[in-house]
C-alpha cells in the first residue's frame, strides 16, 4: 500500500493511493480512531494495516477523491521522533571537503587555505561512521511535506538539498534481535534533509552537531507517501534522483548503503525503547547534495527528489540571497 | 454434425446481421443461425460488461432461471477463459468437467446441457463476448464444427463493432466532443487575453491576466532568481511548476507558471500559448519603453541623477526593460576629441556592442552615457576591451569610467566620477583614451557640489591662482607638475622647457605666496587634493 496523509475542504484524512485516486481510510472507515492519522495507524499495528488494505479494496464512493484534486501533506506529520542516521558514509567526505571549499573562497589564496584546512584533519571522515551506524536527532517539530514552499532562514547564503529517503517504525519496542529488525519497520517515505551549509559549517566546529544549519521550520520534508514493505520489495536497491528545476543534478542508488535499516533498529533498541512512528533517515547518497557538485541553488527552484518505488517529493524554495 | 444448408444460407445470415438494428437483435440472429447450422437446439451467447459476461441473447433455452441469472466473470468458468484467453473451449460431456463454476452447473444441469462449444467474439484484440453451441446429451465436436462457429462468430464481431456494441465509439466521440469544447474554451480565452494584451501597456497588469487567465500562480523571475513579481494564486492541490520560459535571448528574465494540476497535453499547449502571448506582450512594452527611453532619457535621467523616489519602482522598470540591475554596474561616459559625419550614440553604440553586448546608451550633455554590467569579467578586463575597441576606432574616442555600483544608488555617483574622467582626458589633462575615476584619484570628488570645489580650490591656492590671473604666470601649472614628478626639480624643468634654477626659485615663491611647506606631506596631501578639485572644476565647467 502507498499510504498518504491529504487534506480537502479542510479536512485532514489518511488514505491509500489507487493509481490516479486518493481513497480515504478516514471516512471510509466512517471515522474509526485508528484512521484519525497516519500516526494512529502506524499505532495500531497489522491488524489495522489489513484492515486498511480490505477498506482499499472495498469503499464507498464517497471516500474516493482525485488525487489532483486534493492536498497531499506530509505523510506523518507528527513523528515522535525523527533521527537521521548515517546509512550511507560516502557522501561525507565529498560534503566535508566541499564545505571546506565553501570556507576557503573567502581567503586571499583559496587554494592555499583549502589545502590548509584538509591538512588539519577536520575535513575527513571519521572512522566511527564505518563501525556503528551514526546519526543526530533531528527536530520532529520541524516537518514539511509535498508542494510546502521551503523558506530558509534569513541569515543563510546557501541552502542546500539532501537526497535521502527514511523508514517509519511500526512497533514501540526494545532490544529487537536481527532477525526481528526487518518486522518492525512499518514503510519507506523520501525525506528531504534541507541544510543550510554556512550556518552548519560555522557551528560543526562546536562538535555539537549541525544545530542550526539544519534546524528551521520545515527543514525535514517527507514525503509524498509511505509505502508498506510489501509493496516496496527490498529498499537496497531503488534509484534515488534529485533534479532542479527539471535538470539532473543527483544520482544514485540505496545498493551503496554502508549500514541498513535494520542494523539501525537493532543498535537504537539496544536496552533502550524505540517508538512506533519514529522515522529513521538513511542520511545522504553520495553525489546527493549540491555541496558536494559544486552547485547552487536560486531562489524560486523547484527540487524534486525521486525514490524509484516511492514516488517523487517536490518543493520549491524560497532563499534570502 | 453440420446441417447441409444451401449456400444462400450464409449469405441469409449476413443479410440479417446487417439489418440488425442493435446488438441485441445481431446476438439473436447469430444465436438462432448457430442453431440450425450447427444442428444443436441450444445456443447462447455472452457480452463482455466490464469484468462479466452477461447474457446477450439464446436460442432454445427453456429455462426462465438460465435466460436472466447467467452471469460469468471473465476468467473464471469455461467461457470465462474463453473471454479471457480469447480462444475456443469445448466440453464432450459437462457433468464431468472440473472447470465449471458452482451456481452456473446448477442452472446449465437444469437447463439439461450436457456437451458445449465456446468461441470467442473477437475484433482484433479485443473480446466483444463468447458464442456458445450446446447439446442436451454428451456430444463429440468437430474441428470442422468449430471452424463453422467461429466463422460465425467473426461475422457477429464485426457486425457488433458496427453497432458500437462496447460503446467504444460513442466514447471516443465524447472524448473528441471534450477536447473539442475545451481547444474552443482554450481559443477563446487566448483570444480574451491578446485582447486585454492589447487594451493595456503596464508589464504588471500582464502578469495578472496571465495569472487570471492560466487559473495559477505565475511569476517573473531574474537570473539569479530574485523575484521581480509574482500575481495569481494556488487553490487545493500540490504545486508544481509546469513551464518556465526565458523571455529574452540573454537570460534576465524568466516566467515561471506553477499550477496544482499536472497538466495534458491540451492543458500544456494552453499554458505555452498564453506564456508566448505574454513573452510578446512584455517585448511589445519593453520595446515601446525602451523607445521612450531613447528619447526622453527618463529612466536613465532618474538613475544618473539619482533622483529618484522610489528605488523599487526603478528597479522592477529596469528589470522590465531588460537592464541587469545586478551589482556591478559601471556608467560609461565617452566623448570624441574630433567631431565625425556619424552620429556619435549610434557609432560608440556600435562600439560598445563589441565590449558589453546588450548595454543601453543615451546622450546627455553632449556626451554618450552607457550602462554597462561587467557579467564576470574584471574591471581591468572592462578597461582593456575598451582600450582595444577604441584604438580600433580610431575616431578620436575619449571614454571615463566610473565606480562599480554595488547598488542603483551608486549610479549617480559612478556617472559623476565617469564624466569627470571623460571631460578631464578631452581636455587632455590624462593619458590614454580610457580613463577610470580610480586612476585619475577623483573617486568621491565627482560628486561634490561646484561651490563646495571652488571654495576648497579658493582656500587652499586662492593666492598662487590670482597671481597666475593678475600677472600671468603659471605657478599652478609648476606647482602640478613638480608634485607630479616626486619633487624632482631637474625632471620638472624637462617638463616645463625652463631652467632647473627657473623651477627652484618657483617652488620658493609658491612656498612663500601659500604658506606651505613642500617637504610636509600634510602640505602635499592638501594641495594634490586642491589641484585635482581645480583640473576638476575646470574639466565641469565650474570656473
Amino acid at each position: 500500500m502507498r499510504l498518504i496523509t491529504f487534506t480537502t475542504g479542510g479536512e485532514t484524512h489518511v488514505g491509500a493511493l489507487d493509481g490516479d485516486t486518493a481513497v480515504s481510510l478516514t471516512r471510509a472507515s466512517g471515522a474509526d480512531p485508528r484512521f484519525a492519522s497516519m500516526l494512529a495507524l502506524v499505532r495500531a499495528g497489522a491488524e489495522a494495516l489489513d484492515d486498511a488494505r480490505e477498506l482499499c479494496d472495498s469503499h464507498p464512493a464517497e471516500a474516493v477523491h482525485d488525487v489532483q484534486e486534493v492536498t497531499l501533506r506530509a505523510p506523518l506529520p507528527d513523528p515522535p521522533r525523527l533521527r537521521d542516521c548515517s546509512l550511507f558514509i560516502e557522501h561525507l567526505q565529498p560534503a566535508f571537503r566541499g564545505m571546506a571549499r565553501s570556507l576557503a573562497a573567502a581567503a586571499d589564496d583559496p587554494e592555499a587555505e583549502y589545502e590548509r584546512l584538509v591538512a588539519t584533519g577536520k575535513f575527513d571522515t571519521p572512522e566511527v561512521f564505518s563501525r556503528q551506524v551514526v546519526y543526530y536527532t533531528a527536530d520532529h517539530t520541524a516537518i514539511s511535506g509535498p508542494g510546502d514552499l521551503i523558506v530558509a532562514p534569513s541569515e543563510t547564503r546557501q541552502l542546500d538539498y539532501e537526497l535521502e529517503f527514511a523508514a517509519v517504525i511500526g512497533q514501540t519496542t526494545k532490544d529487537v534481535a536481527p532477525e526481528d529488525a526487518s518486522g518492525v519497520i512499518f514503510g519507506y517515505t523520501i525525506f528531504n534533509d534541507w541544510s543550510c551549509r554556512d550556518l552548519q559549517m560555522t557551528v560543526m566546529e562546536s562538535q555539537l552537531g549541525p544545530s542550526r544549519g539544519k534546524d528551521f521550520d520545515g527543514s525535514n520534508t517527507l514525503g509524498p507517501c509511505i509505502v508498506t514493505p510489501d509493496e516496496l520489495g527490498s529498499p537496497y536497491d531503488l534509484r534515488m534522483e534529485a533534479r532542479v528545476n527539471g535538470e539532473v543534478w543527483s544520482q544514485g542508488s540505496s545498493s551503496t548503503m554502508h549500514h541498513s535499516f535494520e542494523d539501525a533498529v537493532v543498535h537504537f533498541s539496544r536496552g533502550r525503547t524505540i517508538l512506533a512512528g519514529d522515522v529513521l533517515g538513511t542520511g545522504t547518497v553520495l553525489s546527493g547534495s549540491p555541496v558536494e557538485i559544486g552547485k547552487r541553488l536560486k531562489d524560486g527552484d523547484e527540487v524534486e527528489l525521486e525514490v524509484h518505488g516511492i514516488g517523487v517529493l517536490r518543493n520549491r524554495v524560497q532563499l534570502p540571497y | 454434425m453440420i446441417t447441409e444448408l444451401p449456400p444462400a444460407a450464409s449469405t441469409h445470415y449476413l443479410r440479417h446481421l446487417l439489418a440488425a438494428k442493435d446488438a441485441t437483435q445481431a446476438l439473436q440472429i447469430a444465436t438462432d443461425h448457430v442453431a440450425t447450422v450447427l444442428g444443436c437446439p441450444v445456443s447462447w451467447a455472452g457480452l463482455v460488461e466490464e469484468e462479466h459476461l452477461v447474457m446477450g441473447a439464446h436460442h432454445g433455452v427453456e429455462s426462465t432461471e438460465m435466460a436472466a441469472a447467467w452471469r460469468l466473470k471473465v476468467g473464471e468458468g469455461i467461457g470465462g477463459r474463453v473471454a479471457l484467453e480469447r480462444r475456443p473451449q469445448m466440453s464432450r460431456d459437462y457433468r464431468h468437467d472440473s472447470r465449471r463454476v458452482p451456481l452456473l452447473k446448477r442452472l446449465i444441469d437444469n437447463e439439461g446441457i450436457q456437451a458445449t462449444l465456446i468461441v470467442p467474439i473477437l475484433v482484433a484484440d479485443v473480446t466483444l463476448g463468447v458464442l456458445y453451441a450446446a447439446h442436451r446429451q454428451p456430444y463429440p465436436w468437430t474441428t470442422e464444427e468449430l471452424g463453422t462457429l467461429e466463422a460465425i462468430a467473426h461475422d457477429l464481431g464485426v457486425r457488433l463493432r458496427q453497432l458500437d456494441v462496447d460503446g467504444r465509439r460513442e466514447a471516443r466521440a465524447a472524448h473528441s466532443e471534450q477536447r473539442a469544447a475545451r481547444a474552443l474554451r482554450h481559443a477563446q480565452a487566448s483570444a480574451r487575453l491578446a485582447s486585454s494584451f492589447a487594451q493595456q501597456d503596464m508589464p504588471d497588469a500582464a502578469l495578472d491576466l496571465l495569472a487570471r487567465e492560466l487559473g495559477c500562480r505565475v511569476e517573473l523571475r531574474q537570473e539569479d532568481g530574485a523575484l521581480v513579481r509574482a500575481a495569481g494564486t494556488l487553490g487545493e492541490g500540490n504545486p508544481r511548476v509546469v513551464t518556465r520560459l526565458r523571455l529574452d535571448d540573454d537570460g534576465l528574465l524568466t516566467v515561471v507558471v506553477i499550477h496544482t494540476r499536472e497538466l495534458d497535453e491540451d492543458g500544456r499547449a494552453f499554458v505555452d500559448l498564453c506564456v508566448g502571448l505574454f513573452r510578446l506582450q512584455l517585448l511589445r512594452v519593453s520595446e515601446r519603453e525602451r523607445t521612450a527611453e531613447r528619447l526622453t532619457g527618463e529612466l536613465v535621467d532618474e538613475l544618473l541623477t539619482g533622483r529618484v523616489a522610489d528605488w523599487e519602482v526603478v528597479r522592477a522598470r529596469m528589470a522590465l526593460t531588460g537592464l541587469s540591475v545586478q551589482p556591478g554596474a559601471q556608467i560609461l561616459v565617452a566623448g570624441r576629441r574630433v567631431d565625425g559625419a556619424e552620429p556619435p550614440a549610434v557609432e560608440l553604440a556600435n562600439l560598445l556592442r563589441t565590449v558589453s553586448p546588450g548595454s543601453p546608451t543615451v546622450e546627455r550633455g553632449g556626451r554618450v552615457v552607457c550602462v554597462v554590467h561587467p557579467r564576470g569579467r574584471s574591471a581591468g578586463e572592462l578597461r582593456d576591451r575598451l582600450c582595444d575597441a577604441v584604438a580600433r576606432s580610431r575616431h578620436g574616442w575619449v571614454v571615463g569610467i566610473g565606480r562599480a555600483c554595488a547598488d542603483l544608488v551608486d549610479y549617480s555617483t559612478s556617472y559623476d566620477e565617469a564624466r569627470a574622467a571623460c571631460e578631464l582626458a578631452l581636455r587632455g589633462e590624462t593619458t590614454g583614451s580610457v580613463v577610470t575615476a580610480h586612476e585619475l584619484g577623483i573617486l568621491g570628488m565627482a560628486s561634490l557640489p561646484a561651490a563646495h570645489l571652488r571654495t576648497t580650490v579658493h582656500d587652499v591656492l586662492g593666492p598662487l591662482l590670482d597671481l597666475d590671473d593678475e600677472r600671468g604666470t603659471t605657478f599652478v601649472a609648476t606647482l602640478r607638475t613638480f608634485l607630479s614628478h616626486d619633487r624632482h626639480l631637474p625632471d620638472t624643468a624637462a617638463a616645463l622647457h625652463v631652467h632647473y634654477n627657473t623651477v627652484r626659485n618657483r617652488i620658493a615663491r609658491i612656498e612663500a605666496v601659500l604658506g606651505v611647506d613642500l617637504r610636509n606631506v600634510d602640505d602635499r596631501f592638501r594641495l594634490e587634493t586642491a589641484l585635482r578639485m581645480h583640473e576638476l572644476s575646470a574639466a565641469l565647467g565650474h570656473v
